[in-house]
């Protein structure tokens, strides 16, 4: 599903070149659960980035369903990641203006889903995440754990071939975290693919691969 | 998507209060400021196209040459309606006299006053579009005697009765018929009247042959032509001196050269100049001038809706971001953003009307105006609003459109970056250039003010101050000895003259030869009747010789005073002027026998007129009774004048002038301009500061953090005030250094304008500058003021 092949990244200033990301060669196959994980600095978050397309490499080959990404305009990669691709950030990344209900109907409305269809499939997803009752609250109004629920339910709800997870628990205590990480699983033997960063080792242990960064590169 | 739209565009309106508050009332006033100025712009570039064949209508201009010097005439001689009338077939003629000043009509035992009376032809309602509520347009005027009223005056005279048919008394001494009611004119026409006559009644009012209908030798008379439809204005353009040679019967030796020309109606109201010319005047250099700083005032809120969403970006950066996470492209990011910035325009546009609503008497008071409120009426009016409101949104919201929906969703999403207020150069740029135009404005208004004060205390070389004038009235000029008796016997009452006429109102020009005259023509002087107490009450100081006397009998017929400018046109100083003889071209012979110092007829605009003075032995022209009054108790000393004028003028209502308050009304329209520039230029430095608050607030709030770690390491307040406060400052002080050399050049441009001007002096830019600087000072500082004295914990404390 994902081939990254020499994906280098750097940031480039008169007298510098400070690498991010070296020499990343990686496959990810359907159905796969992958843990990335590494000290700060160490690249994740920018190898995540790169591979939910809002961020380009500077060097290397990316393939997404074997489609060049490396080469695609804008306009293609947005149509991309807009229907493949679900993100979960760690500050969850809410619109504050708007309601759970509103915000899950966001993603329906930039893939341009009519209205009954709409209204079907958020009823559905808020069902499936038991938020029911909490459809017409805004964000503030929630705990943390409950924002990361609706963002997960955001990511999912345009049914997304790959999930990305930038540590999905950090700003979560356990308990929460523990909950999140069971429904990550859960999504995975579904059939979705998830990437995620971690920096714990319980919650590496969910997937079914390991990745290690250090300094850009990936650990043999 | 339009309704997601809208709940995010309406929530963060209500989120963020003060900057939506800020923007939208900040637009509202720009709006409304601009429509005010368009709307009067509109109302004087609309001036007489009221008339449906406004663009058919031309008026005869007549223009004298004579020695180099030029008199322009907007009057012409009776003679030339039926010369066009005869010589172009299909072209029809009207002539008009313009209001002789105030008329008293008597209606049964009731006496109206008015402000004039008007001769016009039959002709007048087929060539203008004034409509007739009652009478025949085509017959009302033709009889001679015949009046026709306007709509008010028939209502003030008549009340419900039916006026056709009915006689009225003009002057306690000529009885007209009315035969017609006219509606009102309208505020945008040149000709004004609440009175037409017929002109054929001009031979019966004047005792005077039927030829003054048609004489070649007065210019008397104003004379508009209706061409025919697809009549080419060059074809008679062309045969204007071919027709001068054939009517103008005799050259009466007063000029070298005769021209004629044909003004278009439309111009009528801009063109200056023109001697006896209706009164008002639009300038359509001023209304350009004035479009633009309308357009200036609504770009300086538009600069602040830029700079107040731009600054807010950090806020917004992360909605933004995960929109395009979430799968959004930039062009809808962009529409959704204009959506948002067209709703809030449209609140500012609403509130705009209700602001124009509001302020429109006021605004009409200071610019003496008489724009309407009620422009709906106005089709053009409310599509210029659209446009303004289409120009806002796209001035306005496309930069913080673009600007926002350019960020990368990652950075965005990591954290609010550090690009907020006060801090790009573009947003420097746009305060700057705010502030410039603000700064600009108040320069120029002082300098108007300044010139028109200047033009107001300059010295005219008669002293106008306590001296009353008093209406024409037949009884008061049969009368005038006792009269005068009557009223020296106060002795508040210093001296009474009567006078043809009094600088600043209408006066004569007619032309003088003498003996050694280079060239056999005359030159023109502007002449003036007097009597032998009129330099007393003008206060007139003579140069040379001696003022007229009662107890000399030549003076009454054979004498002439002049002032030193007329002496120094004819060649000589003052002492050599006197005694040498004047020829007018009517006949008069005289010596001069004294010179006054100049003093001003004409406002100054115009440098000081040659003026001649005599005496009329038929007393017929000397209809002004003018005094000068002592300033103790001026009520009771105007009781008295008021009981002998009714006393010997019982049929004419008492009305008076004080003369310095009549010519001071020659500056209506500096007042008019200076009081448009007042409102322009305190509009434009509010709303830019409204805008400077805005960012303030929010430099303020995301620099809080900052101010209170430097408070903890020992800054003082003042140092922490100035973190902010010194950011802005400097840019309005680059502001007023830019637009000083500006309004320096255009004031030089508009004072050129006047004969006299005075000098631009430093003290004005310091004075505009230090105003720009002290306001924005207090803008900005009541905010760092509150944010330095907070204690420093707070503000870390959230961290």
């Amino acid at each position: 599903m994902i081939k990254l092949t020499a994906i280098e990244k750097y940031y480039e200033n008169r007298v510098i070149k400070t690498f991010v990301l070296r020499n990343i060669n990686l496959e990810v196959k359907e159905g796969e659960f992958v843990s990335v994980m590494g000290p700060s600095g160490s690249g994740k978050t920018t190898l995540l980035n790169i591979i939910g397309m809002l961020d380009a490499p500077s060097n290397g080959e990316y393939y997404f369903l074997d489609e060049p990404v490396h080469k695609m305009s804008e306009k293609r990669l947005t149509e991309l990641h807009k229907t493949y691709i679900g993100f979960v950030f760690q500050s969850y990344h809410l619109i504050d203006e708007l309601t759970v209900y509103e915000n899950l109907e966001t993603p329906l409305l930039y893939q341009r889903v009519n209205s009954n269809n709409r209204k079907g499939r958020v009823a559905e997803t808020l069902d499936r995440f038991g938020m029911v009752a909490k459809k017409d609250l805004f964000p503030n109004q929630l705990s943390g754990g409950q924002q990361q629920l609706v963002a997960i339910a955001r990511a999912v709800i345009a049914e997304p071939k790959l999930i990305l997870a930038d540590e999905p628990t950090g700003n979560l205590h356990s308990e929460q975290g523990k909950e999140i990480m069971d429904l990550l699983k859960k999504l995975n033997e579904q059939g979705t693919t998830i990437i995620q960063v971690t920096h714990s080792e319980t919650n590496a242990a969910y997937g079914n691969r390991i990745i290690r960064l250090k300094d850009g590169w990936i650990e043999k | 998507m339009i309704r997601n739209y809208l709940k995010t565009a309406l929530r963060n309106l209500l989120r963020f209060k003060i900057y939506s508050g800020i923007n939208i009332i900040g637009l509202a006033v720009g709006m409304a400021a601009c429509m005010l100025i368009f709307l009067y712009v509109q109302n004087d570039m609309s001036f007489d196209k009221f008339n449906k064949n406004y663009n058919r209508i031309y008026r005869v201009v007549d223009i004298w040459t004579q020695n180099g010097s030029v008199a322009r005439w907007s009057l012409t001689p009776t003679g030339y309606a039926n010369a066009f009338t005869n010589d172009f077939p299909g072209v029809k003629a009207v002539r008009l006299s313009h209001g002789n000043g105030p008329v008293v009509i008597k209606y049964g035992d009731k006496l109206f006053k008015t402000d004039g009376v008007i001769l016009a032809d039959s002709t007048f309602f087929n060539v203008f579009t004034f409509p007739l509520i009652e009478g025949n347009p085509n017959e009302a005027l033709a009889a001679p005697f015949s009046i026709v009223l306007s709509e008010s005056e028939a209502h003030k005279i008549f009340g419900t009765i039916d006026p056709l048919g009915k006689t009225i008394r003009l002057l306690n001494q000529f009885d007209f018929t009315v035969t017609g009611v006219a509606k009102d004119p309208p505020r945008n026409s040149s000709i004004q009247f609440s009175f037409l006559a017929s002109f054929t009644s001009l031979p019966g009012i004047y005792h005077a042959p039927a030829s003054i209908l048609n004489n070649f030798n007065s210019n008397d008379y104003y004379t508009f032509l209706l061409l025919p439809k697809g009549y080419q204005v060059e074809s008679i353009r062309n045969s204007l001196p071919s027709l001068l040679t054939k009517y103008k019967e005799s050259d009466i030796g007063f000029y070298e050269r005769e021209k004629l020309l044909l003004q278009p109606l439309s111009d009528v109201h801009f063109s200056t100049n023109l001697l006896f010319d209706f009164p008002n005047k639009g300038d359509k250099q001023y209304d350009y001038i004035l479009s633009g700083i309308a357009l200036f005032i609504l770009l300086i809120a538009c600069v602040n809706f830029i700079n107040l969403s731009t600054a807010r970006s950090a806020t917004r950066a992360k909605e933004i971001g995960i929109r395009k996470v979430l799968g959004s492209n930039r062009s809808r990011l962009v529409r959704q953003l204009m959506m948002e910035f067209a709703i809030l325009t449209l609140l500012s546009a609403a509130i705009g009307f209700v602001l124009i609503e509001l302020f429109l008497p006021a605004f009409n008071s200071a610019t003496q105006a008489h724009l309407s409120t009620n422009f709906f009426d106005n089709p053009l009016m409310i599509l210029s609003f659209v446009a303004i409101w289409i120009l806002v949104v796209v001035i306005a919201s496309s930069y913080p459109s673009f600007y926002l929906s350019s960020f990368q969703p990652v950075a965005t999403i990591k954290g609010p970056s550090g690009s907020g207020s006060g801090r790009s150069v573009f947003r420097k740029s746009l305060i700057v250039f705010q502030f410039a135009i603000s700064t600009f404005l108040i320069t120029v208004t002082i300098v108007m003010w300044s010139q028109y004060n200047f033009l107001k205390s300059h010295k005219l070389g008669f002293d106008g101050r306590q001296v009353i004038y008093l209406p024409w009235s037949t009884e008061i000029v049969k009368n005038y000895d006792a009269f005068k008796q009557q009223l020296l016997q106060r002795p508040r009452i210093e001296s009474v003259a009567r006078t043809g006429w009094l600088p600043g109102n209408p006066y004569d020009i007619e032309g003088y030869t003498w003996a050694g005259k280079s060239g056999g023509r005359s030159d023109s002087y502007y002449t003036m009747m007097v009597d032998p107490d009129l330099a007393s009450v003008l206060r007139l100081k003579f140069e040379a010789g001696r003022d007229f006397s009662r107890n000399m009998p030549t003076d009454w017929s054979q004498s002439f005073v002049i002032n030193e400018a007329a002496a120094k046109r004819m060649g000589w100083t003052a002492p050599e002027a006197i005694g040498h003889t004047l020829n007018s071209s009517y006949g008069e012979k005289g010596k001069i026998i004294g010179v006054v110092e100049n003093f001003n007829i004409k406002s100054l605009k115009h440098e000081v007129e040659p003026v001649v003075m005599s005496m009329d032995s038929t007393h017929s022209q000397r209809s002004i009774v003018a005094m000068r009054i002592s300033g103790k108790d001026i009520p009771a000393t105007m009781t008295y004048i008021k009981s002998q004028w009714e006393r010997f003028s019982p049929d004419f209502p008492f009305d008076f002038n004080f003369l310095d308050e009549s010519f001071g009304r020659l500056y209506n329209s500096e007042q008019r301009l200076s009081g448009l520039f007042t409102t322009a230029s305190l509009l434009s430095i509010v709303i830019a500061c409204l805008g400077l608050f805005g960012l303030a607030a929010y430099a303020t709030q995301e620099r809080t953090k900052e101010m209170g770690i430097r408070k903890v390491l020992g800054a003082t307040i003042p140092q922490v005030i100035n973190l902010i406060a010194g950011d802005f400052l400097k840019l309005v002080a680059v502001a007023a250094l830019i637009a000083w050399p500006l309004a320096y050049f255009a004031m030089q441009k508009w004072l050129q304008n006047f004969a006299y001007r005075l000098d631009i002096g430093l003290w004005i830019f310091i004075v505009s500058g230090a105003i720009a600087l002290a306001i924005a000072m207090l803008t900005v500082s009541s905010q760092a003021i509150r944010a330095a004295t907070a204690n420093p914990i707070e503000s870390l404390r959230y961290e």
